[in-house]
C-alpha cells in the first residue's frame, strides 16, 4: 500500500478529509447542470446557480492546490517524501472526482433515462462533463494557483489582473474578429484551437515547471507570457493564414481539378439603391436589406450596390460545393484599381451541389466608379476559397423507429409529430449525438420525391485528431406535409479537397460597360 | 559524513543570506548551528532539506545531492522547523493517518507511544492547538519514521522550559544513532547532546568544530594585573576583552594550557597577579561569539 500509488491515496484522502463538504456542493451543482434544462432559464435560482457555479469550481480548485501550495518554504509537504509530480496527480484527481466525475455519472443516467444506450450513455457524459472547453479552464486555473502562494495572493492578482486588462485595453482591430469570421467558414479551428492550444501548453508547462523543478520566477514568466501570446494569435491570424493551413490538410488536391465553376451571370444585378427607387437596371434590380442600406447610405450620393453569384457547373457525383471566401477586386493590367466595398453580411458562406454556390454583395462609391470607367481594359477579379465536400456515411432513419448507432453519423433517431395549426403541419425531429471524429458537414433532407428539405450542420473542417474528445449533437427540425412516419436521409461528408479558384471577367459589372453599364443611383436616401 | 556542503550560497535580492558555506557533519552527531538572528541558519537548512535551491554550490545530504533527493531518501531524513505550516484543519488522528501513508517505515507503535507521552488530543484540528502541543505533533510526524538525520530548526522556540525538556528528552530519546543538525536560541537545552558546533555569522560558516576541540579552545578568561593593560598589544585571538581597572576579562579563543596563557598576559599587560580560566558553556560560547561578531560587523 505504501507505494507510490499510496502517495497519491494519502494526499487524496487527506484532501477529501479536508474539503468534502465543498466538493460535495460542487459536484450536487454540477450533477443538477449536467441535466439539460434544470439549471436554466431566467428565474433567479436559475442564474445563481449559473454564476455560482464556475465562481465555486475555481474557489475548489485554488484551495485544493493552496493546501499544499509549491510556492512554499514552510509547508509540511515540501519536507514529506512526496514528490512534487505525484502531489499534482493527486490534486488533479481531486478535482477529477469533485468537479468532472458528478457531471458525468449525473448526464449518463439522464441519458439513459432518455432511453438511450449505455454506450452512447456514457459516451455523451464523459464527452459533455470532461471537453475541453471545460478541461482547459481546470487546467488554467490550477497553473494560477501553482504560482500563487495563497488564495489571498491568487485573489489579489486576478484582481491586479483584471484592472490591467480594463486600463490597457486590449488593442480591437477588424483582426480580431477573424476567429468569429474563420469559424463561419469551418477554418475556425485553426485560431481557437490554436490558441486553446498555446493556452494548455503554456498551462501545462507551468505546472511542470513548478511541481517538478519548483522554477517559480520561470513558471510565472511562462503564465504571463501564454495569454498574451494565445491574444496575439487569436487577433492576428488573418483568413489567408488560415486557409493555407486548411489546404495543406487537403486530403486529395488533385480533386480540386473536376470541380468546374463560373459567374452565374453575365451582367452582375445591380441592387435598388434604397427606398429612393432610383436604379434603371430594369429586372434585374433586387432591393436591398436594412444592412445594406446602412451601407449604401454611408458612401453617399451616386453609390452602386450590386450582387455577384457564382455557379458550380460541375462538380463529381454525390459531392458538394462550400464557399468559404471571395476576395473581389478591379485590375487593370496586374495593378489594382479598386477594391469594393463588401456589404454581405460578414463572409458570405455557401454550400450546394450543382447551381448557385454563393451570393455576394457589394458597394462601389461614385469615385470609385468613376475612377473605373476612366481606367481603360479594367477587369473583375475574383478568388474563391472553397471546398470540396465528398460523402463518407450515410443512412436513412425512419421516424418512430428505434434509435441506432449510424456509422460515421453516430447514435440517431428520429419522431414526427402533428400540429393542424401550423403549415405544413408534420414536423420531423432528428436527433444525432456524434462522439469522437466529427463530420464536416452533416446533411438531413427528407426522403420524398414531392418535397425537398434540407437541414445541415455548418461546414467544420477541424482535424480529426482534435476531435477525439469531442461529442456533438445534431437536432433539426424538418417541416412537411407528408403523411406520418416518413423517412429521413442523413449523409454525412468529409473535406476533400481545399482550393482557391480565380475567375476573371472583364468591365466593372461583368462584361463591357455598352453591355453592362454603371446605373449609380441619384440619391441614396429618401 | 551525512552532511557535507561545497562552497553553498544562496542571495536574495542584494543580500548574500549564505556565502561559500563549507559544512561537514559526521554521522551520528550532533551539531547545534549556532549565530545571531539571520545569520543564515535557516537558509541553510532550508537548503540542506532542498526546500530551496542554492544560488552557487552543492550540499550533499546522506550522500546524495540535496536538489536529487528521492522519495526513498526523504524517508529518512526528518525537517522540523518553527516556521512550519501544517494541514491545519486536519485533526490530530487525521494528520498521523496521513503520515503513515507516507512513510514506508512508520513506527505505528512509536507514534502510538508518543502520542500517549505527549497526551496530543486526537480529535482536535492541527490549528487549534497550542505551541507546544503542535510542536509535539510535529515532533513525533519526525520522529516515528525513525529517520537518519533530522534537520530541527528552531524547534524549542517560544516554548516554555517544561515543555522544552520534554522535547529534548525526546529527541534524544528517540533518535539514537540520528545525526541531528539543530539550529536553537534555546542553548541550554543542547548542552548536554551537542558533539559539535558550527557557528554562521552574515551568511559565512566562521567555525566547525567537536564540542571537545571547543572546551579545550575556548576559555572564558579573568585575570587581575598589577599594571595597565596596552590595549594595542592585545592578541587578536582573544574575544571580548572587557578592561575595568586592573581587572581584565576576555574569551581566549586559542587556549592551550595555563602557562601559554600566563606567557601571553606577560607579553601585553605585564605582571598578572591573579588568574583564571574556566570552559564555556554552549550559551556563554554562542554569546561570546555573537557578540564579537556584532563588534566586526
Amino acid at each position: 500500500m505504501k507505494t507510490r500509488t499510496g502517495v497519491l491515496l494519502a494526499v487524496l484522502r487527506k484532501d477529501l478529509r479536508l474539503f468534502w463538504p465543498l466538493a460535495l456542493l460542487i459536484g450536487g451543482l454540477r450533477a443538477a447542470s449536467a441535466i439539460p434544462h434544470l439549471i436554466e432559464g431566467s428565474d433567479s435560482i436559475a442564474i445563481l446557480a449559473q454564476i455560482a457555479i464556475p465562481l465555486l469550481t475555481a474557489f475548489l480548485v485554488l484551495v485544493v492546490l493552496h493546501e499544499d501550495p509549491v510556492v512554499s518554504l514552510t509547508h509540511d509537504w515540501l519536507t514529506r517524501p512526496i514528490p512534487g509530480t505525484k502531489l499534482l496527480v493527486a490534486k488533479a484527481l481531486f478535482l477529477v472526482l469533485a468537479i468532472f466525475v458528478p457531471w458525468i455519472l449525473s448526464r449518463t443516467v439522464y441519458e439513459l433515462v432518455q432511453g438511450h444506450s449505455l454506450g452512447e450513455s456514457l459516451l455523451a457524459g464523459l464527452t459533455s462533463g470532461a471537453d475541453r472547453t471545460q478541461l482547459l479552464p481546470i487546467l488554467a486555473l490550477m497553473a494560477f494557483a501553482a504560482i500563487t502562494s495563497g488564495i489571498r495572493q491568487a485573489f489579489v492578482v486576478a484582481l491586479v489582473g483584471v484592472a490591467i486588462l480594463m486600463l490597457v485595453r486590449l488593442p480591437r482591430s477588424s483582426s480580431f474578429e477573424g476567429p468569429l469570421l474563420l469559424s463561419a467558414t469551418g477554418s475556425g479551428w485553426v485560431a481557437s484551437e490554436g490558441a486553446a492550444l498555446l493556452l494548455a501548453l503554456g498551462a501545462g508547462l507551468v505546472l511542470w515547471m513548478q511541481y517538478r523543478h519548483r522554477r517559480t520566477w520561470l513558471a510565472r514568466g511562462i503564465a504571463s507570457a501564454t495569454p498574451v501570446v494565445a491574444y496575439a494569435v487569436m487577433a492576428t491570424i488573418t483568413w489567408q493564414t488560415a486557409f493555407a493551413v486548411q489546404k495543406s490538410l487537403s486530403r486529395d488536391p488533385a480533386a480540386a481539378a473536376l470541380v468546374d465553376v463560373g459567374m452565374a451571370e453575365n451582367c452582375f444585378s445591380i441592387r435598388d439603391t434604397a427606398a429612393a427607387g432610383v436604379s434603371r437596371n430594369g429586372d434585374q434590380r433586387v432591393a436591398l436589406d436594412p444592412d445594406e442600406y446602412a451601407s449604401v447610405k454611408r458612401a453617399g450620393f451616386g453609390a452602386l450596390a450590386f450582387t455577384t453569384r457564382l455557379i458550380s457547373h460541375s462538380i463529381p457525383e454525390g459531392h458538394r460545393l462550400a464557399v468559404a471566401h471571395v476576395d473581389f477586386s478591379y485590375q487593370a493590367e496586374s495593378r489594382l484599381v479598386v477594391r469594393p466595398t463588401n456589404i454581405s453580411p460578414r463572409l458570405v458562406k455557401g454550400a450546394g451541389e450543382v447551381g448557385i454556390v454563393s451570393s455576394n454583395r457589394w458597394l462601389l462609391t461614385l469615385e470609385e466608379q468613376q475612377r473605373l470607367a476612366a481606367t481603360p481594359g479594367v477587369e473583375s477579379h475574383f478568388v474563391y476559397s472553397l471546398s470540396l465536400l465528398q460523402p463518407v456515411a450515410a443512412a436513412t432513419i425512419e421516424a418512430g423507429a428505434p434509435r441506432r448507432y449510424l456509422a460515421g453519423i453516430g447514435y440517431c433517431s428520429a419522431t414526427a409529430t402533428a400540429n393542424v395549426m401550423q403549415t405544413p403541419p408534420h414536423v420531423i425531429h432528428v436527433d444525432c449525438f456524434k462522439p469522437g471524429e466529427q463530420p464536416a458537414q452533416l446533411i438531413a433532407a427528407l426522403e420524398s420525391a414531392t418535397e425537398n428539405l434540407v437541414h445541415m450542420r455548418s461546414t467544420d473542417f477541424t482535424p480529426a485528431a482534435l476531435e477525439l474528445w469531442d461529442g456533438k449533437y445534431f437536432n433539426v427540425a424538418l417541416f412537411t406535409s407528408e403523411v406520418p412516419a416518413p423517412r429521413v436521409r442523413l449523409t454525412a461528408y468529409e473535406a476533400r479537397a481545399h482550393f482557391d479558384r480565380e475567375i476573371v471577367v472583364p468591365g466593372v459589372l461583368g462584361g463591357p460597360l455598352a453591355t453592362c453599364p454603371l446605373v449609380p443611383a441619384t440619391e441614396t436616401s429618401p | 559524513m551525512i552532511i557535507q556542503t561545497e562552497g553553498l550560497a544562496k542571495r536574495f535580492g542584494r543580500h548574500d543570506a549564505v556565502r561559500n558555506l563549507n559544512l561537514a557533519i559526521p554521522e551520528g552527531a550532533t551539531c547545534a548551528l549556532i549565530g545571531a538572528n539571520g545569520a543564515g541558519k535557516t537558509t541553510t537548512m532550508r537548503m540542506l532539506g532542498n526546500l530551496l535551491a542554492p544560488d552557487h554550490g552543492r550540499a550533499r545530504v546522506l550522500g546524495v545531492d540535496s536538489r536529487a533527493l528521492s522519495r526513498e531518501d526523504r524517508q529518512r531524513i526528518g525537517y522540523l522547523s518553527e516556521s512550519q505550516q501544517l494541514p491545519e484543519r486536519l485533526s490530530v488522528d487525521g494528520f498521523f493517518q496521513y503520515l503513515r501513508s507516507l512513510y514506508t517505515n512508520w513506527d505505528a507503535g512509536l507514534e502510538c507511544q508518543l502520542r500517549e507521552r505527549f497526551e496530543l488530543p486526537a480529535t482536535r484540528a492541527l490549528g487549534k492547538l497550542s505551541r507546544g502541543m503542535r510542536l509535539k505533533a510535529m515532533l513525533i510526524g519526525v520522529l516515528a519514521f525513525r529517520p537518519k538525520l533530522l534537520l530541527l530548526d528552531e524547534p524549542l522556540s517560544g516554548l516554555d522550559p517544561l515543555v522544552r525538556d520534554e522535547v529534548m528528552s525526546e529527541i534524544l530519546g528517540q533518535a539514537e544513532g540520528t545525526t541531528i543538525l539543530i539550529s536553537s536560541h534555546e542553548l541550554e537545552e543542547l548542552e548536554s547532546c551537542t558533539t559539535h558546533v558550527a557557528f554562521m555569522a552574515h551568511g559565512q560558516l566562521l567555525f566547525q568544530e567537536s564540542v571537545e576541540s571547543l572546551g579545550a579552545r575556548l576559555r572564558d578568561v579573568a585575570a587581575t594585573l598589577a599594571g595597565a593593560v596596552d590595549r594595542g598589544a592585545l592578541p587578536a585571538t582573544w574575544l571580548n576583552v572587557q578592561v575595568d581597572g586592573p581587572l581584565l576579562r576576555f574569551v581566549d579563543t586559542a587556549f592551550v594550557d595555563e602557562a601559554g596563557l600566563q606567557a601571553q598576559l606577560q607579553r601585553c599587560c605585564g605582571t598578572t597577579l591573579h588568574l583564571e580560566s574556566q570552559a564555556l558553556s554552549l550559551r556563554e560560547l554562542s554569546k561570546a561569539l555573537i557578540r564579537a561578531t556584532r563588534k566586526e560587523a
